[in-house]
């Protein structure tokens, strides 16, 4: 039988869990990112030891090696800055043009590089913490992305750690447009595979029969279509990368279509990210 | 359970939870992340008192859901109901045996997310209930099936390293020799 005193250990963890159960959101991502500060050390111990493992690995690179690498990078560099010319003569006219039109000039992107420095161990969710936050600039919202393409949203900022919730999440939803229809939709989770999303309310169809292409807005919606953010709902800016078409199916009684894509980012690598301040 | 063993108790189980974050293994290899709490509760709650339950329960329980968009509080009260249920029944477990070992973390390996997510369906950010997710929760149960014996093995360790250890006793007792004279 229990005796008094784990009556009482058991009324307190009750009570505890009352008590952060009942926290409001702020105060419990509050409370949340300070129990995350136990785990500095460690994580600082952790980018030594892999900044000393780097180290001591390039210092075995045989330097022929290091030579190729370095020629491979001076012509890519060079090619990179003619493009990067013609772009900006690009994006000069563009601004030119939008003057002229009477649209509001586009702001640049500010990029911040972070570091993926924990995951979210339940898993049932699909969050990060990266390394920067409210003393970086890192504001609620901001988008998260890598070279390849979106990866999430800033849900959680302390002031050296943040929160991003990634694309596949109950809680982040992207609205976006397939590239080459020009057809808008919301980019939902994909329970079964953590690397598809769907992207749904797609404007309906023709009738789906067997060997008959799927025809949207008069325009064909087929594998491999590209998908990028879409800019409406002002979360995420027009144009990342979101993934690609897989298959698309005639769904709600066939009010609208819904489109599987398969994510450009593999998030279960992700490592070095870049928070977009617009 | 001494001091020593409260305060190794709550150093695994930070270990526990920075190696949950930091490790991505199991997620590539098996789809899922293995929890080590449920291992490092049934330890506890087969080997000391409900007040150390507690305390593994609220802080192990605080610092998983500081990682996790889990509600505060809910993986606390999750691993303090399998704690209280092992250490309620303990008499009734071989706890030094392996079988018994690996079958109570099969438990409490398939309890603690179990309640989780039950907690979770009836909260404002439900769960969906997939068949990725009984895959995830069945390799979750046998991850923490494997780990519980370790977890066992781990303090019986510490144990001898950091403990007074019985002297043998011997046999011989200088008092009760028969001392043998002429006669």
């Amino acid at each position: 039988m229990l005796r008094k005193p784990q009556y009482i250990a058991l009324g307190i963890v009750a009570l505890a869990g009352l008590i952060f159960l009942s926290l409001p959101d702020a105060a419990a991502s509050r409370v949340k990112l300070a129990l995350t500060g136990l785990f500095l050390p460690l994580f600082g111990l952790t980018e030594s030891t892999q900044s000393v493992a780097r180290r001591a690995g390039n210092a075995v690179v045989p330097r022929d090696d290091l030579v190729r690498e370095l020629e491979q990078l001076r012509a890519e560099k060079q090619k990179l800055e003619f493009s990067i010319a013609q772009a900006q003569e690009a994006a000069r006219e563009n601004d030119r043009l939008r003057r002229q039109a009477g649209f509001p000039a586009r702001s640049p992107w500010k990029l911040k590089p972070a570091r993926v420095i924990a995951r979210d161990p339940a898993n049932w969710w699909r969050t990060v913490f990266i390394d920067v936050g409210s003393k970086d600039g890192v504001r609620v919202d901001m988008p998260v992305i890598t070279p390849e393409g979106l990866a999430g949203r800033v849900s959680t900022v302390g002031a050296t750690r943040s929160q991003v919730v990634l694309l596949g999440d109950q809680n982040c939803r992207v609205a976006a447009r397939v590239e080459e229809t020009k057809e808008n939709g919301v980019v939902m989770p994909y329970a079964a595979d953590p690397a598809i999303v769907t992207l749904t309310y797609l404007s309906r169809g023709s009738p789906v029969k067997p060997g008959q292409s799927i025809v949207t807005s008069g325009l064909e919606l087929k594998p491999g279509n590209q998908v990028l953010t879409s800019g409406l709902g002002g979360v995420f800016p027009a144009g990342i990368r979101i993934g690609e078409i897989v298959d698309v199916r005639s769904v709600g009684f066939g009010l609208y279509q819904e489109a599987r894509l398969k994510l450009a980012v593999n998030l279960n690598a992700l490592d070095q990210v870049w928070v977009v301040a617009q | 359970m001494n001091r020593l063993e409260t305060i190794s108790t709550l150093l695994a189980a930070w270990l526990a939870v920075a190696f949950e974050v930091s490790f991505n293994g199991f997620r590539n290899w098996f789809g899922a992340q293995v929890s080590l709490l449920p291992a490092l509760m049934v330890y506890v709650a087969l080997s000391s008192s409900l007040s150390s339950v507690a305390l593994l329960a609220i802080c192990g329980g605080l610092m998983l859901d500081s990682f996790s968009a889990n509600p505060l509080g809910v993986t606390t009260v999750a691993l303090a109901l399998a704690g209280t249920l092992l250490h309620y029944k303990r008499d009734l477990v071989l706890r030094d045996q392996t079988y018994a070992q690996v079958m109570t973390g099969l438990l409490a390996s398939a309890l603690v997310p179990a309640s989780v997510v039950l907690a979770l369906i009836f909260s404002h950010q439900p769960v969906p209930l997939t068949g990725r997710l009984l895959g995830q929760w069945l390799v979750m149960a046998l991850g923490g099936a494997v780990a519980t014996p370790l977890a066992f093995r781990l303090f019986a360790q510490l144990g001898r390293w950091f403990s007074y250890q019985p002297l043998s006793e011997s046999q011989y007792r200088a008092t009760r020799e028969i001392k043998r004279t002429k006669f």
